[in-house]
């Protein structure tokens, strides 16, 4: 049986959690707080991004990449797709 | 002021330990691991303690300092001081970007996003060749102004002078007018505002210094084992484990991030090296053949990071100020 | 001639597709004392945030001592002098009261022992001097209140927003208040209270202007409005009583 290689094989690693965590995270800030349908669009364009950045960079940056979006979220829609602007 | 009388004691006594310990290479190796967790904590707790930041990826600093230290001595023959300095700069810009990007924010983000930029130094290091990638960076040689770099001694001074500086900028913070406002903002952020205090700059203010004090450390480290690479310097798990300390020993005390590095470091060391174990077995409590024993030998090594995590369930549960918590002024 | 000190135009604050407040404008003289009142919900909390920059204004514009003051920081508001209280008490818990006062006074100072000097001073004049070793968060209520007001009275403020100042107060702890107020207006400050205690705002203020649901419903002296019909019914209808 071919193991298909787009899906990502992890190892077990007791301290691999903190990565899902963060990506997590992204995903809601990107999606917007409080939004579940922005953590499902969200997720989607994590994912798609994901995959897009290790075929056409590597396989190694791609956390990179999805922790510079977080960032990027943070800098310049911070209430996310779907957040509520101008919060409090 | 008497505190400052305190440093001054303290410190000459430690300055004195390494004589006292005879020829112990282990032990004083033990001790500048103290020193150097204690120092590593106390800087992370003016950002942490004093204005209630609680930055979870402080090991970028501490490897922005190490790699940088490394890689211009190694690389390009630069002195170890100027190479210092420039992990100084590379770390305050590390922290100027992470700052700005958080601190205007509304909302608990700064913890995650610590975290999102040392992951991203991390991964970057990793996956670069100029900076070692995976093997890591290694030192043969070294020298400055004749000093033996090769004997630990000049290190022990070394962590002691910044431990001692960090203790000092944080006495004279508490102090000062940026001291009462990181307080203020630690305590809450409108009031804060209302009363005139801009927060991202103090914020920003706190970090930069806790992030210079690190960097220095991760310099003097890189220097001090000749060898460096990302799980060491740029782990998570350091930056966790500096957080640990200053908590179990006291966030926001001046002496509770020392505390917390002179229990908890001996106590690693001596899971570690099977200490504890040996101990028992030596006084009969356990027989090395038996299944406790085989198991205490096997794991107990690995289990500092599992008792840190015990002691610190217990201190957020009983103690929720740390140690020294439990000394503060109760008016 | 007294001029105006703060123009409130035409401002309105929506949350998504929630009007708070909507389209509100009024100016105070200087050295007033100004009452800013309306049943629960009125928006007049609201109005205070966006006046001190603590949201940005849908649309409007506020202008405080010739300047403009939409789009600025909460902490810049302070630094042109004013500054504002808090409807639930914000003390600085884990600091002393003399702390929490010097924090108000680094805005007008770079010295802690200046700090020190002017916080002295302002604890003498609320009368809290023999609390100021007691840490901030174990003060009752009414000593919370009065530290609240001693902590801005030390940013040397031009104008004082005070955010129901006497709210849980007894009539011995308001009357204080109010006679610390009086004295402040006396060297020179500009006062606007929002409160819900009619006899505390009739007895002090110059003028006052209701809000009732977002909008502004009537705009006057004390004697004209506690006989307005609109207000008593706005006050009714929220369940309270105008000549409580």
């Amino acid at each position: 049986m071919r193991l298909n290689t787009s899906i990502p094989v992890l190892k077990i690693l007791l301290m691999a959690g903190h990565t899902f965590l963060l990506k997590a995270f992204t995903i809601c800030v990107l999606g917007g707080l409080g939004s579940v349908i922005g953590a499902g669009v969200g997720g989607v364009i994590i994912g798609v991004v994901e995959s897009m950045a290790s075929t056409y960079l590597s396989s190694d940056w791609k956390d990179v990449v999805v922790f510079i979006i977080f960032l990027a979220v943070l800098l310049l829609r911070p209430q996310g797709l779907f957040g509520k602007k101008g919060e409090q | 002021m008497k505190q400052s009388a305190i440093i001054v004691i303290i410190a000459a006594v430690a300055a004195l330990l390494p004589l006292m310990t005879g020829e112990n290479p282990y032990v004083l190796g033990v001790m500048i691991s103290v020193l150097m967790m204690a120092a590593l904590s106390s800087a992370w707790n003016i950002l942490g303690g004093y204005a209630g930041q609680y930055s979870f990826g402080h090991a970028a600093y501490f490897g922005a300092g190490a790699y940088t230290t490394m890689i211009l001595i190694s690389t390009f023959n630069v002195n170890p001081l100027v190479s210092m300095a420039a992990g100084i700069i590379i770390a305050c810009i590390i922290a100027l970007i992470t700052g700005s990007i958080v601190f205007r924010l509304r909302g608990h983000y700064f913890g995650l996003a610590s975290i999102a930029v040392a992951e991203i130094v991390r991964l970057s290091v990793l996956n670069v060749d100029f900076s070692g990638g995976a093997q890591g960076i290694l030192l043969s040689d070294l020298s400055l102004w004749g000093l033996d770099l090769n004997s630990k001694n000049p290190f022990y001074y070394g962590m002691l002078i910044v431990l001692v500086v960090t203790l000092g900028i944080t006495l004279y913070l508490r102090r000062s007018k940026t001291g009462f406002y990181l307080q203020a903002i630690r305590e809450d952020q409108d009031a804060a505002a209302s009363l005139g205090i801009n927060l991202s700059f103090y914020k920003n203010k706190a970090l930069l210094i806790s992030a210079a004090l690190t960097s220095v450390l991760g310099s003097l480290y890189a220097l001090y084992i000749r060898f460096i690479d990302t799980s060491a310097v740029l782990d998570l798990r350091l930056s966790i484990e500096i957080i640990l300390t200053a908590i179990i020993g006291g966030v926001g005390t001046l002496w509770g991030p020392v505390l917390g590095a002179v229990l908890l470091v001996p106590l690693a060391e001596m899971l570690r090296s099977n200490v504890i174990g040996e101990t028992l077995v030596k006084h009969g409590i356990v027989s090395e053949t038996s299944g406790l024993g085989l198991f205490l030998k096997d794991n107990l090594a690995h289990a500092h990071v599992l008792v840190y995590g015990i002691i610190t369930v217990l201190c957020i549960l009983f103690l929720p100020k740390g140690i020294l918590g439990l000394f503060r002024r109760t008016k | 001639m007294i001029g105006h000190i703060l123009h409130i135009n035409h401002v309105c604050k929506n949350f998504g597709g929630n009007v708070a407040v909507s389209d509100i404008s009024f100016s105070v003289d200087e050295k007033q004392i100004f009452g800013l009142i309306g049943p629960n919900g009125a928006g007049k909390t609201t109005l205070f945030n966006c006046i001190t920059g603590f949201y940005p204004v849908t649309s409007g514009t506020i202008i405080f001592d010739n300047k403009k003051i939409n789009n600025l920081r909460p902490d810049q508001v302070c630094h042109l002098g004013m500054a504002r209280t808090w409807q639930r008490v914000k003390p600085l818990g884990s600091l002393t009261v003399l702390e929490n006062v010097m924090i108000g006074a680094f805005s007008v100072t770079n010295v802690t022992r200046e700090a020190e000097e002017i916080a002295i001073e302002q604890l003498a004049s609320v009368g809290l001097s023999d609390y100021a070793a007691k840490f901030a968060g174990s003060l009752p209520i009414g000593l919370k209140k009065k530290l609240e007001l001693a902590r801005v009275l030390a940013t040397r403020p031009k104008m004082l927003l005070l955010d129901e100042i006497c709210g849980g107060l007894n009539h011995t702890e308001t009357d204080g208040i109010l006679t610390i107020i009086r004295e402040v207006r006396n060297k020179g400050a500009t006062i606007v209270f929002i409160e819900h205690d009619m006899k505390a705002v009739t007895s002090i203020c110059d003028s006052i202007v209701v809000l009732n649901s977002g909008e502004k419903l009537a705009e006057g002296r004390p004697e004209e409005i506690t006989k307005n019909p609109e207000v008593i019914a706005a006050y009714l209808g929220g369940g309270q009583n105008a000549n409580d």
